[in-house]
């Protein structure tokens, strides 16, 4: 570990900015990083498949898993993400038996989850404060194991993302043709679901429950208004969500505002942008 | 030989309606079979059914010689849907649409080998399409898009070509091109099983007709001219349709 200590201040003394010198920045910048970076890599299969309010109904479900962890006392973060793959494969399941149309399907999930949440809250007595924090993000009182949570997963999805991304390519563009190629498109899509749900998990650490979809959402969809082909989005994405990132956090900090709110913020201008860049395009 | 697909007694029901009832069909080593029938008389279930995509009620699939239970080897099988008429949110371009053709021939995951970059580079110069590998598929014309659909399908070489009335909308110029394109492959040794409103301009080609009404094969054989008439006046039942191979409102159906 001493290795990785020495990297790690030898990183902070080189930035010549006076936030680095702050602990609890240097955790915030790195937490919202990696989040920034793995978010999109899993957030654009669900663009693709147009299921982008996908994120926000996990975000939802994993609202009942926090207050689960406060009623029984265990660790919020390992309840919402349980709640949260719970929850992703429901609306998975409910998709695919098309049984229930994908938007009713959210409907459920989505407002299921904010009663759950709100219920179990009002039972375990805690209070409003605490609650606001997981609805908006408390990215500033990130920890050393968040960041070692956020760490993992981030390895783990974007790994996924990268290897197996001609199948979820193919999947995601069409259903059917991948299904006769071969491809068990069940479990491609339970894996998209799961993988949605842990990334949900750590990303509300950033952004809190309502704005998590924002982040998996809105770098693709900022970037896919200028690309050409899904490769150039998925990089493009992946780079905007890193940048979107480290300069929310470090906006956040000179002008004394939620680092989340400031993080969603800043790809909503990025999509503005990327709106009027592409229609200038397209009338020169 | 073994026949391609062998179909007995092929039924699906889709809760109370019978969608398709026991249908016999076979389509042999390189035949050109074109499948014809009124809107609704289960053409696309038909097709379902036989790449497994629509599981039967009742009957026995082979294909290839397996039962399809079994079937593995969906690289000899080249589908090409009704026109994805939905758009995708993200874009994509002409090649990754085509690799993605390549994924039951090749390994699933990391990056597409030296073998899949030439089959893809084949099969787009089949479909001349070569020159716009780098273009977004959505801003292609309808003939176009078409094209690259019929490109992902033989970009996993298949044996056996199975096209969802694939000119639907596309006009008679590229209509003409698109039936000298399925002729060269057939006549590649490829076989070919196309869906289609009536006969129009690939009568020439086809080995077969088989037309469905209501779910049944009511005929099976040589492709009569009067089939340009149009079924429908042999079978009041069916739902009146412009006997036509495009269909000018276009639209999927």
């Amino acid at each position: 570990m001493d290795v990785f200590a020495n990297v790690w201040n030898g990183f902070w003394n080189a930035c010549p900015f006076e936030f680095c010198r702050w602990d609890f920045m240097q955790r915030a910048l790195v937490a919202a990083a990696l989040v920034g970076v793995t978010a999109p890599a899993i957030g654009i299969f669900l663009v693709q498949r147009r299921l982008s309010l996908m994120g926000d109904g996990i975000g939802h479900v994993a609202f009942t898993g926090i207050a689960a962890g406060f009623l029984f006392g265990t660790l919020p973060l390992v309840t919402a993400i349980i709640a949260a793959v719970l929850g992703a494969l429901a609306i998975e399941l409910m998709r695919a038996r098309g049984r229930t149309e994908g938007d009713v399907a959210l409907a459920v999930v989505f407002y299921g989850g904010i009663a759950g949440g709100a219920l179990l809250m009002g039972l375990s007595g805690t209070s409003n404060t605490n609650i606001l924090t997981y609805l908006f993000g408390y990215l500033l009182s990130v920890t050393p194991t968040d960041i070692l949570a956020a760490l993992g997963i981030s390895i783990v999805v974007l790994g996924a993302a990268t290897l197996l991304r001609r199948v979820l390519f193919a999947v995601s563009y069409d259903e059917e043709v991948a299904r006769a190629s071969g491809v068990s498109v069940r479990a491609v899509n339970l894996l998209v679901a799961v993988a949605a749900a842990i990334t949900v998990g750590v990303t509300m650490r950033v952004v809190g429950i309502l704005l998590v979809s924002g982040m998996l959402v809105l770098p693709v969809a900022a970037v896919q208004q200028v690309t050409r082909s899904f490769n150039a989005t998925f990089v493009g994405s992946l780079a905007l969500g890193l940048l979107i990132s480290i300069a929310g956090v470090v906006t956040s900090y000179y002008v004394d505002a939620p680092p989340g709110a400031t993080i969603v913020m800043g790809a909503i201008v990025a999509f503005v942008l990327a709106s009027v860049f592409a229609r200038a395009r397209a009338v020169v | 030989m073994t026949p391609h697909f062998h179909l007995s007694g092929g039924t699906v029901k889709f809760g109370a309606t019978m969608a398709l009832r026991n249908v016999h069909f076979h389509l042999d080593a390189g035949e050109f079979v074109v499948l014809l029938g009124a809107n609704g008389s289960g053409k696309t279930t038909m097709v379902k059914a036989l790449l497994g995509l629509t599981p039967l009620s009742k009957g026995r699939l082979d294909v290839f010689g397996t039962p399809l239970k079994r079937f593995r080897d969906w690289g000899r099988i080249g589908y090409v849907p009704q026109r994805a008429s939905a758009a995708s949110g993200v874009p994509a371009s002409v090649y990754e649409v085509v690799l993605a053709g390549r994924l039951a021939r090749s390994r699933k995951w990391g990056p597409h080998t030296k073998d899949d970059a030439r089959a893809v580079g084949e099969a787009l110069e089949l479909v001349d399409m070569a020159d716009k590998h780098g273009e977004p598929v959505e801003t292609l014309s309808g003939g176009q898009q078409q094209r690259v659909l019929i490109a992902r399908a033989l970009a996993g070489e298949p044996d056996v070509l199975v096209l969802d009335e694939p000119v639907t909308g596309v006009d008679l110029e590229h209509q003409e091109s698109f039936a000298a394109t399925l002729g060269e492959l057939n006549r590649g040794g490829r076989s070919v099983l196309l869906v289609a409103h009536a006969l129009g301009v690939i009568e020439p080609l086809v080995s077969r007709a088989v037309v469905l009404t209501q779910g049944e094969v009511n005929y099976d054989g040589k492709p009569l001219r009067e089939l340009h008439d149009s079924h429908v006046h042999h079978h009041p039942h069916s739902v009146e349709e412009p006997p036509r191979f495009s269909h000018p409102a276009g639209g999927p159906r």
